[in-house]
């Protein structure tokens, strides 16, 4: 089912084949640290060195010291061991250090990147997307990137060089045993290769049904109220049951196959084991093999299966990065739709007379929301918009603000046309004020002077007086110091609204653009409001899509939006007298409010 | 630590799976000691023996342990599994069904997302542990013991000599996940701050842009960014510190075997296969000390999150079918609050006090007040969602408290302001209560509510999925949706609050319409904000701060010089003419 609200429509990938751009596209992200990473390089062969010789000191100890029965050598190769064991410690620690940073470094670059990328796009991207999936994009998507490019990049070095290692040395030492267990690995290679996309699968099965758990959970405990009075808890524990033995079905799939998985790989390394000491121990007897040797072998075999699990997992460590690399690049190739033109000049100081040539728009490619609309408004009127919903209202005010630019014709402000001025130096001079008005987690203060980022105390309390909010603000706990939550969780409707005023108000425009809120606000700061709106028009171009009676008939002009046009331009007495559309709209919302006990007043 | 043991009996059904999981781990150790045993002989006796024959069944003999190993793994892993998985499960059908009969105050102390935490993330702490982070535990903790036991029995002086470093590695081990872990704590209180900023900068997107205030959010976002980088850098350098250390320690362990093992078979006290069988040992014994430090912090958190899952299993349902409750026949839907007081139990003044009305069957009862006068509680305690302090409600002159709440909730149907609806299909949705309904009578109800229109021009009709996954529904749809869930059981008695906000007029003229004829018939009681629904309604209550203020028809209270009465006069709220001629 096709939905314009989610214009990322296949379900997201989790793997995705290895992609040499992209591969080489976030090597690129570790080009700036490379002395680093030449030093991370550097100390980790060290360390892979130090650790291959470990089993060939033993050799020496039992097969040199011990069978000469030189305790002398025996010291001196405790001692080379020990120092060995000091030298991998130490550059162990470093590596890990600078390894650590530069993932941590290359983890921060793309983030910055993607989230500066992000401030550029313009509204088409946003509106199409749910916050979460952009959310995932710079948090987990960016994670699984860097995680593999840097830890990723450096397993699959170390474990290449001990397998190579290993292999060099063993046969070395005697290379038909070397032969013989070496013969094994391809076949464990494909087999581990074989069983990754099936544990791989099966875990994301297991994702999908816990976060269906999870859902259901929500669901029961912030609808509880409608489970109890519909009696409905006999069919939802029912259908939790359902979920839960999914989950159930799913885990146990995955686990049966990772408890077989495991031991039968140990069991064919030991089978390995056993044919080297059965084989080596025959050797020996026939004087061809020496203890030590034969020790040395087994330790050795013992290695090779980690670098075989390491690298299998770093596979599906890339895969996911790969999509990842997909998404995140996806966004970041994304070019903003509305910018500056490379010819831009700053808007001056604006009067505030708007134009709309011709202009036509439309959000999706052959539906039309504003056809060649034609107005012009001179400096310093209070323009209304109304008409039902949908009209086009909030099309004509995005446009004006420039968060859209128009598919055909032109839209001016003081004569000049917005998409060759800078959008800085002209969203600055605007005012806006939305329906639903953001409140950040910060202060009061902090909320306020976004308008103006460094505007004095004076001018923040000068504003709220303006519009007042000063006085529920000091009536609050520390008053302008108050934390607000996310969203302005514990102020009224009302007293976001006054903020979002306030803000306004600071950031003292010429031109402002205002989304009444329809919802009923609170009835004491209702009054506040209307005072609060209209000293906020006084004196500056207004466009205001309106809701409130008295807002619509204090307007200098009233557009009636409607049928991707304005159907009816006027004062309130001369449209009421045209008995057209807006004396319609008008009756109707005024019998609707007439009715409506909140907007009329408490006692 | 009691807590825990009492989740223990969760295990209690799976006993059997738990014994065969405890066989299979003591065979694993067991097992576990004849390999390096098994090359031990190898080295002393079948290669100096020059016996093939030996050697031959040694080698046997190695591959059947592993083999046995294996299977033994096998048979420990899966059924700890399974057992953990299977106490997980019931332990959270368990708090689901019981927090469903929970009375809803209950809710209104807890939040949300303190409960889901509960029921998702301290089960997983709880389930990690009982599935095999308890056995890992006690087996590692055998392992060191019954290991140790054999290399003192085989030579105590060399068992000594390789123990020397595992006391300081174990101290390492523990220091570094006490450090660790505050340090963990910090980075995921980072990462929450970042996701912070960075969700209110999406969500927000409109005021950025509206202020022009990017650059400013870029920098904001940096900080964090930073922030968070920093703290992995230490978090980082406390690991680098510790791991390689750690390394560097247990490899003492074979420097010292080698050493004093090596001096010891120059001077002949010791075999060559004796050391090497050690040098097995050690691997035995290394593993365990070194998840010591992550299987103390599993234990930790299973202990933490035990009483939080008992707080919510012992918490007692206050709302509850009595003893010896019956089922309600077909009501009549006479409402009846005698003396009515209610208070809520964290302590604030009462909400509600001396409610005493009552409403005859199929009337129109409408409430006025303004916010916290008490609407929505009184309105609440008709269905059971909360039970009188004093006094008493009664349907058709019955304590509803005599009857069973299924029987009553099913004739009663509530739409509020907070329409609750739920990731399914429209027809789910309304068919919420009456899963078995048809079609036909969701369609009916569906007109009834005037939401059929709209929903047969949704993409799929009645089977578009709404909620969270679904498309998204105005206020004003979801509240019809609402209205037709609570019409298709057929209640008698009929509570609305309504909703002035997010619906356009026009609909609002419909909904008008259609309640005249939904109303028919039952008794309705309506949290009223528009006049004329107050002007048709039956009876008429004033609530101010928890009392009634006034009750009566509308023209009683027309007459009386109450709250009512001077609304009605405060209508005129635009002098002039104009109004004259509108209306």
């Amino acid at each position: 089912m096709s939905n314009i609200y989610d214009l990322d429509e296949k379900p997201e990938a989790i793997e995705q084949a290895f992609n040499k751009g992209y591969f080489m596209r976030m090597l690129s992200y570790l080009l700036p640290y490379r002395i680093k990473v030449v030093g991370v390089g550097i100390l980790m062969v060290l360390v892979t060195l130090g650790q291959l010789a470990e089993p060939l000191l033993m050799m020496m100890i039992i097969d040199n010291a011990i069978r000469e029965q030189s305790t002398d050598k025996i010291v001196l190769y405790i001692a080379i061991f020990i120092a060995l064991r000091a030298l991998v410690y130490l550059c162990a620690r470093q590596q890990t250090r600078l390894s650590n940073w530069t993932g941590q470094r290359v983890l921060f670059d793309l983030r910055q990147n993607l989230f500066e990328h992000i401030q550029k796009l313009s509204f088409d991207f946003f509106d199409g997307r749910p916050v979460g999936k952009i959310m995932s994009r710079v948090t987990s998507d960016v994670n699984a990137m860097s995680q593999f490019v840097n830890m990723g990049v450096v397993t699959i070095a170390t474990q290449l060089i001990t397998l190579v290692g290993i292999t060099v040395i063993i046969l070395t030492l005697h290379w038909r045993l070397a032969l013989m267990c070496l013969a094994v690995l391809p076949l464990f290679a494909v087999f581990l290769g074989k069983a990754h996309p099936f544990f791989h699968r099966g875990w994301a099965r297991v994702r999908e049904e816990h976060s269906k758990v999870n859902a259901h959970l929500n669901e029961s405990i912030t609808g509880i109220q409608v489970i109890q009075a519909f009696s409905r808890q006999e069919v939802n524990s029912a259908k939790f049951r359902i979920i839960m033995e999914g989950r159930m079905a799913a885990y146990l799939k995955v686990i049966k196959l990772e408890v077989l998985f495991w031991p039968i790989i140990e069991n064919v390394g030991a089978l390995g084991t056993c044919l080297v000491i059965w084989f080596g121990a025959r050797e020996y007897m026939a004087g061809a093999l020496t203890i030590g040797t034969l020790w040395a072998f087994v330790n050795y075999l013992n290695r090779l299966w980690q670098p075989l699990s390491a690298i299998s997992r770093v596979y599906s460590q890339m895969l996911s990065a790969m999509a990842s690399a997909d998404r995140v690049f996806g966004f970041l190739d994304t070019p903003p739709k509305v910018e500056d033109a490379a010819e831009a000049y700053e808007m001056p100081p604006l009067t505030g007379g708007v134009e709309f040539k011709a202009v036509t728009f439309s959000y999706v490619p052959g539906q039309p929301v504003l056809h060649e609309v034609n107005f012009a408004v001179n400096p310093g009127t209070t323009v209304a918009l109304v008409g039902p919903t949908g009209a086009g209202k909030t099309t004509i005010i995005n446009l004006l603000s420039r968060f859209y630019d128009p598919d055909a014709g032109t839209v001016l402000v003081d004569g000049h046309d917005l998409s060759v001025v800078t959008l800085a130096s002209f969203r600055s001079q605007l005012g806006i004020v939305l329906q639903d008005p953001f409140i950040f987690a910060g202060t009061i203060r902090e909320n306020i002077a976004y308008g103006k980022l460094d505007a004095s105390n004076e001018e923040i309390v000068a504003a709220a007086q303006a519009v007042n909010a000063h006085d529920f603000i000091m009536r609050l706990p520390e008053g302008y110091d108050t934390v607000t939550e996310e969203r302005g969780g514990t102020l009224s409707q009302g007293q976001r609204q006054l903020l979002a005023f306030a803000r306004a108000l600071l950031a003292r425009p010429q031109l402002l653009i205002l989304d009444e809120a329809t919802s009923s606000i609170d009835t004491e700061t209702e009054h506040l409001i209307q005072q609060a709106l209209t000293r906020l028009m006084e004196g500056r171009t207004s466009f205001i899509i309106a809701h409130r009676l008295s807002t619509i008939r204090q307007a200098d002009l009233i557009m009636v939006v409607e049928g991707g046009g304005i159907a009816e331009r006027g004062t309130h007495e001369e449209l009421i007298k045209n008995r057209g559309k807006y004396y319609e709209l008008y009756t109707a919302q005024y019998r609707a409010a007439k009715d409506n006990l909140e907007m009329v007043g408490d006692q | 630590m009691n807590h825990l043991l009492r989740l223990m009996r969760y295990a209690r059904p799976y006993a059997r799976m738990v014994a065969l999981a405890f066989v299979c781990m003591l065979s694993v150790l067991v097992l576990g000691l004849l390999p390096p045993l098994i090359l031990r002989s190898i080295v002393d006796r079948a290669i100096p023996e020059q016996s093939l024959n030996l050697l031959t069944w040694l080698v046997a003999a190695y591959i059947a342990t592993n083999m046995g190993l294996g299977l033994a793994n096998y048979g420990q892993w899966y059924s700890f599994e399974v057992v953990g998985q299977n106490i997980a499960r019931d332990i959270q059908q368990d708090m689901h069904d019981h927090l469903q009969r929970l009375h809803l105050e209950y809710f209104r102390r807890q939040k949300t997302g303190d409960l889901m935490s509960r029921v998702s993330e301290d089960i997983h702490s709880i389930q990690e542990f009982l599935g095999w982070g308890f056995i890992l535990l006690f087996s590692n903790f055998l392992s060191i013991t019954i290991t140790a036991g054999v290399m003192l029995w085989l030579d105590w002086r060399l068992a000594v000599a390789t123990f020397l470093a595992f006391p300081i590695m174990a101290v390492v081990v523990l220091r570094f996940d006490k450090k660790i872990r505050p340090i963990w704590h910090r980075v995921r209180e980072e990462l929450g701050k970042l996701t912070t900023v960075l969700q209110e900068n999406i969500s927000g997107v409109r005021t950025v842009k509206a202020f022009a205030r990017e650059s400013f959010e870029i920098g904001k976002f940096r900080t964090r960014n930073t922030e968070f980088f920093e703290t992995n850098i230490e978090r980082g350098l406390i690991e680098a510190n510790t791991q390689p250390f750690i390394e560097f320690l247990s490899s003492l362990s074979i420097v010292s075997l080698l050493g004093f093992g090596g001096y010891m078979v120059v001077n002949g006290s010791v075999s060559v296969g004796t050391l090497i069988a050690f040098q097995g040992f050690v691997w035995n014994m290394i593993w365990p000390i070194r998840m010591l430090g992550m299987l103390l912090n599993l234990l930790e958190q299973a202990m933490a999150a035990a009483p939080r899952l008992l707080e919510v299993l012992d918490a007692v349902p206050e709302i509850a079918d009595a003893e010896g409750s019956r089922a309600a026949g077909s009501l009549a839907g006479a409402i009846r609050f005698n003396n009515v007081s209610f208070a809520f139990s964290d302590g604030e003044s009462e909400v509600l006090t001396d409610i005493d009305f009552s409403v005859a069957p199929g009337q129109i009862l409408a409430i006025v007040g303004g916010t916290g006068s008490g609407k929505s509680t009184l309105v609440g305690l008709i269905p059971r969602f909360f039970d009188p302090c004093n006094g008493g409600v009664l349907i058709d002159e019955t304590d509803i408290r005599d009857w069973t709440l299924s029987s009553l909730r099913r004739q009663i149907g509530m739409v509020l302001q907070d329409t609750v609806l739920f990731s399914a299909s429209v027809r789910d949705n309304i068919a919420y209560g009456m899963p078995e309904a048809t079609q036909e009578e969701i369609e009916t109800v569906a007109r009834l509510a005037q939401a059929h229109d709209f929903i047969a021009s949704l993409p799929r009709g009645y089977d578009t999925p709404i909620g969270e996954r679904g498309v998204g529904l105005s206020g004003g749809q979801k509240q019809r949706v609402a209205l037709a869930r609570a019409l298709l059981m057929d209640p008698r008695i009929l509570i609305l609050d309504e909703a002035t906000s997010s619906v356009d007029t026009h609909t609002e003229v419909l909904i008008q319409e259609g309640l005249k004829e939904i109303m028919e018939g039952r008794t309705s009681v309506v949290i009223a904000k528009r006049l004329s629904t107050i002007e048709q309604a039956d009876l008429v209550m004033v609530l101010e701060q928890g009392r009634i203020a006034e009750f009566g028809t509308p023209q009683q209270l027309l007459g009386s010089e109450g709250f009512f009465s001077r609304l009605h006069r405060s209508q005129e709220f635009d002098a002039g003419e104009e109004v004259a001629q509108l209306v």
